[in-house]
């Protein structure tokens, strides 16, 4: 902390508004400047996503569902009022996961922050109603809901390539709506888009499965005791 | 501040290389967990710890170093890939080998037999 501090980030400092079109220099530098680095980590997620599906398909661990007298831990499995409030709480959480992707450029937000609140509003319904009440009303497979994340990023960044320039270069403009006023528009949105569904799949896949491994049927093979 | 975040590092790696060498998979993945949390928090502070300097236009008079932590949001996202990783093949282990010793066998020198089978009976009841 003695050294005087010699930095390269004042070009994304400088850069950020007039090149990038956000005031959020971190998010642009993560849609924008250092877009590649984005694409490939939630390459590595997607990665990850469907390696634990793999694993995890067909593995059953034994979890007891009564204690040494034969007790039930709970007669209760998904209690009335966490199921109602959780359900109630899901539109709510919803909209301020929406909040937080489109204040992404400018303000404290983005696809990841946006994605990881979606996913923690849907766990909350997995955890209040159970794996088999969910399956029967959200019908999204969380493997397409990756591999299209990952595609739309990817179709961002080849979409420049279309007015000639680089790959991933970002493209924003500002509009006016009579009711709404001055907004902006980025094509970094859509990457971050593609970033919100790779989370949102990742995560759910990861989550939901790891919950619905538990059984309470003995296993027949002994513990080495 | 800065003797402060850098004992907390420390102590997150001590703790972190101690819980990955201990021979149960649960601990390892929580050791891999902390060790990474130093890593990041390590990364974080490269581009100095400044109080209201967010990296935001227009927010504030001067900015922190924006690189670092965007740096660091593409590590956390790979670390929490790695640790759900780590986390889901103990648990295949577990559930293929039947323990959760990190060699596969629990250990059987004549000395351990009695405590292990005793903190093994703990676990599974």
């Amino acid at each position: 902390m003695t050294r005087p501090l010699d930095t390269i980030s004042t070009f994304f400092t400088e850069n950020s508004k007039t090149g990038g079109g956000g005031t959020n220099i971190v998010n642009v530098i993560l849609v924008d400047f250092r877009g590649f680095d984005t694409l490939g980590e939630i390459t590595v997620l997607g990665i990850a996503a469907l390696g634990i599906y793999k694993l995890i398909a067909r593995m059953r661990l034994y979890m007891p569902s009564s204690d040494d007298n034969g007790l039930a831990w709970s007669e209760d499995r998904h209690p009335i009022l966490l199921a109602v409030i959780s359900q109630s709480l899901l539109p709510l959480a919803l909209l301020v996961s929406a909040y937080i992707f489109l204040r992404g450029h400018n303000m404290p937000g983005g696809g990841f922050i946006a994605g990881l609140i979606t996913s923690v509003a849907i766990i909350q319904q997995y955890v209040a109603h159970g794996v088999e009440w969910i399956k029967t009303r959200i019908k999204l497979d969380y493997q397409i809901m990756i591999g299209s994340g990952i595609g739309i990023a990817t179709l961002s960044g080849l979409g420049s390539w279309v007015f000639g320039h680089t790959f991933l270069s970002s493209w924003f403009d500002y509009f006016y709506l009579p009711v709404i006023g001055k907004f902006e528009l980025a094509s970094a949105m859509v990457f971050d888009l593609g970033v919100y569904l790779t989370v949102v799949g990742a995560t759910m896949l990861i989550l939901a499965n790891l919950g619905q491994l538990t059984t309470s049927e003995r296993p027949i093979q002994k513990e080495h005791d | 501040m800065e003797g402060l975040y850098a004992f907390c590092v420390g102590l997150l790696t001590a703790c972190g290389i101690f819980l990955a060498l201990r021979g149960r998979s649960f601990s390892v993945v929580i050791g891999l967990t902390l060790l990474s949390y130093a890593v990041n928090l390590f990364l974080f502070a490269s581009g100095r710890l400044k109080l209201n300097a967010a990296a935001v236009l227009g927010e504030s008079e001067q900015y922190s170093d924006p690189l670092p932590q965007a740096l660091v949001l593409t590590a956390i996202v790979i670390g929490f890939a790695m640790t759900a990783f780590a986390v889901i093949l103990a648990m295949r282990a577990r559930a293929d080998l039947g323990n959760d010793h990190v060699d596969g066998t629990l250990p059987v020198s004549p000395a351990d037999t009695a405590q292990q089978s005793g903190g093994n009976r703990k676990c599974n009841t």
